[in-house]
């Protein structure tokens, strides 16, 4: 709501937000300084837009434009049509009961949204009714159910949301969901899939996490197209793991299905921010079908779904770089169980750091250690330092991911409870591959962006 | 008889009687960096990659019936993008805008106080659907930065009605079955829209705003020049017609042509649905009823016909009653009734009427570039028998009624027939609203239906601009010198007559008269930038590309009596033939002087002729004048861009007969 000036100039003329209203503005004339001029606009009055601390009051003209005027420069206003309601009512066409059942949880954010024509206004899609009139695709292809059992930014998601959503999956498949997709920011969207990954397994059928990285407010929004896939994957394939679909490359047209513990957001706007990170996608969909050529984990219909373990959020990851001393890792671990640190190029620390860590793991703080490459394996062999580290008790994360290795820990911490304590139990659990998070081979072609093999003539002679 | 028919005059149809009403939108590029970005502005021809996206436009988002029909041509169409090198993500709308260019939008506010035009104390972009796939986004941003204000000219005020800064769309490339191929260099160059009153009642008047307007802007130094960086959309509307808006006049001569066309095509839609009133024609009489033919057609001769039916195609056909006559011209009504078409008047008589209308239609909505309505029957190898058949299946009156026939897959054929079904509803009540795209002899064809205020919406990536008061004042300074006192002042200055300073300002050429003269003789300057100019971009080449170091180095070969001044727009050019075969500018700027120096002396060409001619006295003995050809070669390599190929040739003639006669 309009405050100051412009929320008394409303009251004044007896008007209201979305009504057709006749204003007439008193400007500076056109030889500048004193002379004064009036002039006469027609429009709808509109909401508060912009810097909240500026008085001006705006309406949408007849040719579409927005207008903002001072409000000490409005001399009248008239009403002259009150804001009515939404006379397009949602026809729900009646649904095929031969078609799988899929259920479309929304988590926050806009999962999709539509222009209102008569008052320039986004609203966000809230029921299945809203989706399948933007999207009508998606009744041809499966039986939809739509809940929202939050409304979270993705930066603000923590664990028990990720406790929430997996909830909700295991009542969506009670309910006789074919497949389930998830609609979710996209900042945090690769913890929430490694998280999901880690407590369902022995899936009945897919659970395909999926977002838009360009607004769904704007008609070439990848939303459309990822949602749509998304539902195809759900509805038809016999994928029984939690997995990220989002856009392949920039074009539209194919979306890639990544393994929810192998990927990660690598571009801060593109389209195709979303990488498989040390193993190629799942595979791929497009509007002519799924195509998964990777191995993957069949569904297991005759399975009753449920969680495995849960969470602890007594751990943190943290980058090492030249500011990282001692105290401060030590302040930083404080009243923690694990520390993941991101190490450099090969998973090292700086070697002043390595008394600080044994001191820590000396506590029973558990220390991980990843790499900020993001993409290779870690390896503390090689070189003095990192031998020094694992004599400390340091523990490897192999080729998994920063933000995978935090998840995994803060569930291992979760599930293990009080026997989290033994370095050799949480070590056991932390290094067994629980939902393809760890390979044990590293690929050529799993380096996104790389340009191999060389062709003959590119290379140097 | 219509108003038209009592104004028809020898010369042409006066259209002073319909009620004419014209407004104008200008829109002009401004100089720099992209709106919100900052790459360069310029079109490439670099080598580029493809990026392919789908638009998802819905129903209630463009509001009107006719504006779904576009969604649902713009929906499941494949969008092909070519973007290069110098341009980045944000014109692929795979990164949010960077905030506008504050020089951009000074620009905006010195050109909003130009016109008299009232300020928002907030810039608030919006963004406008586009479903044509020309943005990447699926729509244009734009803000409006002026209201009202007004403009004089030809001695009377108009009103301006808006300004307005806005991102310029994709540069559409082609079109393929999949949908259209557009690349991304034009997409985002920042442009200001200028609409005026549609209040203007004569044609000239509104190709003279155009041309103030385009000055006036012009007269900043602040936009772009040269083709394709202004263009003009034209509103008209007659009484009881409606608004149509003409897309892109290009050419300001072609405004006046355009508009008194546009006009008549009203007045004559007008008409046409008066005689459908007369005829008792209603909605429910031409139901769509639409009827396969193809069996009359299985041994046409026509070409037409058999490609469409080769491919597995139908004819389909669509009466029309009481549409006889009201598809082709005027004349065609006449010779159906039984009439006389004595008096065909130019321009009015024999003006196709729904006909092209049907065919616009069936394009944009399916495609197919031919139809056959019943007026141009028989044609194109259609025999008057096939005709006869149709019409006679058709059960229709010859005389009266009509239809409308399509050969082409079934589903595509039926598309097409329910577009023109739609348009011939359309008829019933006259002149629909719509944009069109003008044609390059005056007439224009439809594009798509008037767009509402429905499709806006705030752009929420950019937050508003305030605009203050020091910068209000700011644009007030820089307001430039009005165009036409500049070209007294000028004229005055330099002893130049204002028409040669006239001309040059139509040229867009004042900047460089007022720099140029600063260190030449204005008459000079003048008559390089008159003569010249024009000359050297007849031959695709490009002046503006030339350091003023250059031009004065051009000029000044006149005062050290190198050549003539009449060789300036010679040197010129060869100039800039040098530079563009890739020699460096001061190189090229020595061997042009050189090459056209002793231009003012015959004398040279005739010593050169007789060298050349002794040179060559054994061809000369054996051929006679036959010797001229294999002589001339040797002469023009050296003599070429000097003089005129014709005195070379006679010239050498002459040198020949020297020897032929021993007079050497």
């Amino acid at each position: 709501m309009y405050g100051g000036t412009a929320a008394s100039t409303i009251e004044r003329f007896g008007a209201r937000i979305g009504d057709k209203v006749e204003v007439v503005l008193s400007a500076e004339g056109s030889q500048g300084g004193h002379h004064r001029r009036e002039i006469v606009l027609k429009g709808t009055l509109m909401g508060p837009y912009g810097p909240a601390a500026e008085p001006s009051l705006t309406i949408k003209l007849q040719n579409g434009y927005n207008f903002s005027m001072d409000p000490e420069g409005i001399s009248s206003m008239k009403v002259l049509e009150r804001v009515g309601t939404d006379p397009q009512a949602r026809q729900r066409a009646a649904e095929d009961p031969s078609l799988p059942l899929v259920a479309l949880i929304g988590t926050g954010g806009t999962i999709a949204s539509y222009v209102d024509h008569r008052t320039g206004a986004v609203c966000p899609v809230r029921s299945a009714d809203d989706l399948l009139y933007l999207l009508p695709e998606l009744g041809s292809i499966c039986r939809l159910r739509v809940t929202m059992p939050m409304s979270k930014l993705s930066e603000d998601m923590t664990s028990s949301d990720w406790t929430v959503m997996a909830c909700e999956v295991v009542s969506a498949f009670g309910a006789g969901a074919r497949g389930v997709v998830i609609a979710h920011g996209t900042d945090t969207l690769a913890y929430s899939a490694a998280a999901l990954s880690f407590v369902l397994r022995d899936l009945p059928g897919p659970v395909v996490l999926t977002g838009s990285q360009r607004s769904s407010d704007r008609p070439s929004s990848d939303s459309f197209q990822n949602l749509l896939h998304s539902v195809m994957l759900a509805a038809g394939s016999d994928l029984g793991e939690v997995c990220v679909l989002m856009h392949a490359s920039v074009s539209d047209g194919t979306s890639a299905v990544h393994r929810g513990s192998r990927v990660r957001k690598m571009h801060t706007s593109r389209r195709d921010a979303f990488r498989s990170v040390g193993s190629e996608p799942i595979g791929t969909v497009t509007d002519g079908g799924v195509d998964l050529t990777a191995p993957y984990k069949r569904a297991d219909t005759n399975t009753e779904v449920r969680l495995h373990g849960k969470f602890s959020d007594d751990a943190i990851l943290i980058h090492a770089q030249m500011t990282l001393d001692g105290p401060l890792l030590e302040a930083i671990s404080r009243k923690r169980r694990a520390l993941v640190l991101a190490g450099t190029g090969l998973g090292h620390v700086s070697s002043s750091l390595v008394p600080a860590i044994e001191g820590l793991i000396s506590k029973g703080i558990h220390v991980i250690i990843t790499s900020s490459c993001i993409n290779g394996r870690v390896n503390l062999r090689v070189y003095s330092t990192g031998r020094d580290m694992l004599r400390a008790g340091v523990i490897e994360a192999i080729d998994m991911t920063p933000e995978t290795a935090l998840v995994k820990t803060m569930w291992c911490l979760g599930t293990l409870g009080p026997d989290a304590l033994s370095l050799d139990r949480f070590r056991e659990l932390f290094t067994s591959d629980i939902s393809g998070e760890i390979g044990d081979r590293s690929i050529l072609s799993a380096f996104p962006g790389a340009f191999y093999p060389l062709d003959e003539e590119d290379q140097d002679p | 008889m219509s108003v038209l028919d009592e104004l028809s005059r020898p010369e042409g149809p006066d259209i002073s009687g319909l009620g004419l009403k014209v407004g104008l939108e200008v829109h002009r590029q401004i100089e720099g960096t992209k709106l919100f970005c900052s790459c360069p502005t310029d079109l490439s021809d670099d080598p580029f990659d493809t990026v392919r996206r789908k638009l998802n436009i819905t129903r209630s988002e463009l509001g009107e019936e006719d504006d779904a029909v576009q969604m649902e041509v713009g929906r499941g169409r494949v969008n092909t993008y070519q973007v290069q090198a110098s341009q980045c993500l944000v014109e692929l709308d795979e990164e949010p805008p960077h905030p506008p260019s504050q020089g951009h939008i000074e620009t905006a506010l010195v050109v909003a106080k130009m016109l008299n035009a009232i300020v928002p104390s907030e810039v608030q972009f919006m963004r406008k659907l586009v479903a044509d796939g020309s943005d990447t986004t699926g729509f244009q941003r734009t803000a409006l930065v002026g209201l009202g204000g007004h403009i004089d000219v030809m001695g009377l005020r108009l009103g301006i009605v808006s300004v307005c800064i806005e991102e310029d769309a994709a540069r559409k490339i082609s079109e393929t079955d999949e949908g259209p191929v557009y690349r991304l260099d034009r997409l985002g160059t920042p442009e200001l829209e200028v609409t005026t009153e549609p209040t203007m009642n004569d044609p000239e008047l509104a190709g003279a705003a155009a041309r103030t307007i385009g000055d006036m802007l012009r007269s900043t130094g602040l936009f772009k020049r040269g083709i394709g960086t202004i263009r003009q959309d034209v509103n008209v509307s007659i009484e009881g017609g409606a608004r149509t808006e003409l897309k892109l006049v290009q050419e300001l001569n072609m405004v006046p042509r355009t508009i008194v066309t546009e006009a008549i095509r009203q007045h004559l839609l007008i008409e046409v649905a008066s005689v459908l009133r007369e005829r008792g024609v209603t909605p429910l009489s031409i139901p769509l009823t639409v009827v396969d033919v193809t069996d009359l057609f299985f041994s046409t001769s026509s070409k037409v016909v058999q490609n469409g039916l080769k491919g597995g195609g139908r004819v389909l056909a669509l009466p029309l009653k009481g549409f006889g006559g009201l598809m082709g011209e005027r004349t065609v009504m006449a010779r159906l009734q039984g009439s006389s078409t004595a008096l065909v008047r130019k321009g009015v008589d024999d003006v196709r009427r729904l006909g092209p209308e049907f065919a616009y239609h069936v394009r944009v909505r399916t495609g197919l570039k031919g139809l056959f309505h019943s007026d141009e029957l028989p044609s194109y190898g259609i025999t008057v028998e096939e005709l006869t058949a149709v019409q006679e299946h058709l059960g229709v009156d010859p005389a009266l009624d009509g239809f409308v026939m399509v050969c082409a897959e079934h589903g595509r054929a039926m598309e097409a027939l329910k577009a023109v079904h739609r348009r011939a509803l359309a008829s019933l009540l006259g002149v629909p609203s719509e944009v069109r795209r003008p044609l390059p002899d005056g007439r224009s064809e439809y594009m798509r239906p008037m767009p509402g205020p429905a499709r806006m919406y705030p752009e929420t990536d950019i937050p508003t601009i305030v605009i203050t008061d020091d910068m209000k004042e700011a644009a007030r300074k820089r307001v430039p010198e009005a165009p036409s006192a500049r070209v007294h002042r000028l004229a005055v200055g330099f002893g130049l007559s204002e028409e040669t300073v006239r001309s040059l300002n139509n040229l867009e050429l004042l900047d460089e008269l007022e720099g140029l003269s600063a260190s030449a003789d204005p008459k000079l300057v003048s008559l390089l930038l008159l003569q010249g100019y024009p000359r050297a971009r007849e031959k695709g080449l490009d002046p503006s590309s030339l350091s003023e170091k250059a031009l004065l180095g051009t000029i000044s070969g006149v005062g050290e009596g190198l050549y003539s001044k009449e060789a300036l727009p010679s040197v010129l050019c060869q100039l800039l033939t040098l530079r563009i075969s890739g020699m460096d500018e001061e190189s090229a700027l020595r061997d042009a002087r050189k090459a056209c120096s002793g231009d003012t002396d015959l004398g040279v060409l005739v010593e050169a002729a007789r060298k050349v001619a002794e040179s060559g006295r054994d061809i000369i003995m054996a051929k006679g004048e036959g010797a001229l050809g294999p002589l001339m070669g040797p002469l023009m390599k050296e003599m070429r861009g000097r003089f005129d190929g014709a005195l070379i040739s006679s010239t050498l003639k002459d040198g020949i007969r020297r020897v032929m006669e021993g007079r050497d």
